[in-house]
């Protein structure tokens, strides 16, 4: 009886893959192939007009803020607390939004780099957008009321970085895609209406008193949870999505 | 190659697809159904969108979530109604969707171009794609999902909307993909597939109602299709399937048992059996 062996090309190809499927993947040079792969060009693409609009209208709500901020200086911090996530929660939306109506998702979900890649990718240039408008909002806003640059910093990098964990950890817990996209400015919302409606003075006395190396801790704390969600959210395994055609 | 075994989804208590089991090697594999069957759902779970409730999708005997990326690198997918961006040309497009497929960046341009000329859109690679008809954006979406080389192509209604000449032309261009890989078209239009799949797949009642191939499939009306003029009566229990001109006269075809005097034998097709099986669900003249 003779066997079927395979060729030594089959064999080794073979062994290959078990090492391959063996040994554990390395998750910063998997990282980095991606982050070669999915330059800004194509992250955004498609979606620039969003870009674009939403920094027109982060523009016009951060002079507001300034100007707000120049006329009443003590509610200066809670201002910039407040409204610190306006270009990332606009980036985000827009886009994310545009990308639903236009229903250009499906096919991104089939390829290499899916959805999930791409969003975690977004999530990172979006915080990292919106950094630095904060970091020029924090220097403005120092400018025209005399609060200190590094307390502004911390305050609107803290607050950004707060949403942004608050958006990632919806994206990780709730499947539907209106809830995800949706829920987080809906709840930032209210909470800066309660507290900058209800309790103006309360907020705009505890943002006062706050020391400035709190504050750049809670921003350094709050990144350390939004890099460590948006970890877990790439890694996470694809489960059962909401939806179903045909 | 690919396996889909004893795979079931339910979302809720809706139960989509119940107990399905299959198995394709290369070759071109006609999903055939009436809308609402689970044609769609049976095609995400093999694209990863969706994952089953019970049961497993191997490709060469590794479940396909073990395989993750490397097996999203084998597939190409056009799904039923794809968006697309209207301002922009589809070698931009094609472009953008090398990258997220990890097309090495040297072989890009090649690729695209390549793709380009297979689909006929050569001339028009940098015009802006709101300009394009639905036949023109199918054809798009076809080179998109060969971007890759795939080893499995799946088409979810390729022609869907297209006209008759653009539906004739996407079965050439399928006809010519389907060397070495598995090539799966779903469709509710029985022409569409009639020629140019290997094996079709019918889906009833949630499950398998046969894997053949048409012959196979033609064979169950095998004796039972009959053909007579419009003028003469059928019988009550007689299904009628469709209805031709023969010069002056109209022909009713139909499926009978024991058939009027009248009627002529003829062979039954595809279409027969899809209006025959699906009989109970609203499918038919």
């Amino acid at each position: 009886m003779s066997i079927p062996y395979p060729s030594p090309e089959e064999r080794q190809k073979e062994i290959n893959l078990i090492i391959k499927k063996g040994l554990p993947k390395r998750k910063t040079s998997s990282f980095w192939a991606m982050a070669c792969c999915l330059s800004p060009r194509i992250l955004f693409f498609g979606v620039k007009d969003c870009i674009i609009a939403a920094a027109a209208a982060a523009v016009l709500s951060y002079a507001a803020v300034i100007a707000c901020a120049a006329s009443s200086r003590n509610y200066a911090g809670l201002l910039l607390f407040l409204l610190s996530p306006v270009f990332y929660i606009l980036l985000y939306c827009l886009a994310t939004g545009k990308e639903l109506q236009e229903n250009t998702r499906e096919i991104p979900m089939a390829c290499r780099y899916t959805l999930r890649h791409l969003t975690t990718m977004r999530m990172l240039y979006f915080g990292g957008f919106g950094a630095v408008a904060d970091t020029l909002l924090a220097f403005f806003i120092s400018q025209s009321s005399s609060w200190p640059f590094l307390k502004m910093l911390g305050l609107s990098l803290s607050s950004l970085f707060l949403y942004a964990s608050l958006a990632v950890f919806f994206l990780l817990r709730v499947r539907r895609t209106f809830l995800q996209l949706f829920a987080p400015p809906v709840i930032w919302t209210v909470a800066v209406s309660g507290l900058g409606f209800l309790l103006p003075d309360f907020g705009a006395g505890f943002f006062s008193a706050v020391p400035e190396w709190v504050t750049l801790l809670f921003a350094v704390c709050f990144c350390a949870v939004f890099l460590a969600q948006l970890h877990g959210y790439l890694g996470k395994n694809k489960e059962e999505n909401s939806y179903a055609v045909g | 190659m690919l396996s889909v075994n004893g795979v079931s989804k339910k979302f809720g208590n809706f139960t989509v697809l119940d107990n399905i089991t299959l198995n394709f090697e290369n070759g071109v594999y006609g999903l055939l159904a009436p809308n609402g069957a689970g044609k769609t759902t049976l095609i995400k779970m093999m694209m990863t969108l969706l994952f089953p409730t019970q049961g497993s999708i191997l490709w060469d005997g590794v479940d396909i979530r073990t395989l993750d990326a490397d097996y999203r690198d084998i597939l190409g997918y056009l799904p039923q109604n794809f968006g697309y961006y209207k301002s922009y040309t589809p070698r931009q497009y094609l472009n953008y969707l090398a990258a997220l497929k990890a097309v090495p960046k040297e072989q890009v341009k090649e690729r695209v171009d390549v793709l380009l000329a297979m689909v006929g859109l050569s001339d028009v690679a940098g015009e802006k794609m709101r300009k394009f008809s639905g036949g023109m954006l199918q054809r798009v979406g076809i080179a998109q999902a060969m971007l890759n080389d795939p080893k499995l192509l799946v088409l979810d209604e390729p022609t869907a909307g297209l006209d008759p000449k653009e539906r004739v032309r996407f079965r050439n261009i399928i006809h010519s993909l389907a060397k070495d890989r598995i090539v799966i078209l779903s469709t509710h239009i029985v022409s569409d597939i009639e020629t140019i799949a290997n094996k079709i797949i019918m889906l009833r009642n949630h499950g398998v109602y046969c894997c053949s191939s048409p012959a196979e499939v033609c064979s169950i009306l095998e004796g039972k299709v009959y053909e007579i003029p419009a003028s003469q009566p059928v019988n009550e229990d007689d299904l009628i399937l469709s209805e031709r001109q023969n010069g002056t006269e109209t022909l009713l075809r139909f499926v009978s048992n024991i058939p009027p005097d009248a009627a002529e034998p003829v062979k039954p097709n595809l279409e027969d059996v899809f209006l025959y099986v699906y009989r109970d669900e609203g499918v038919g003249v």
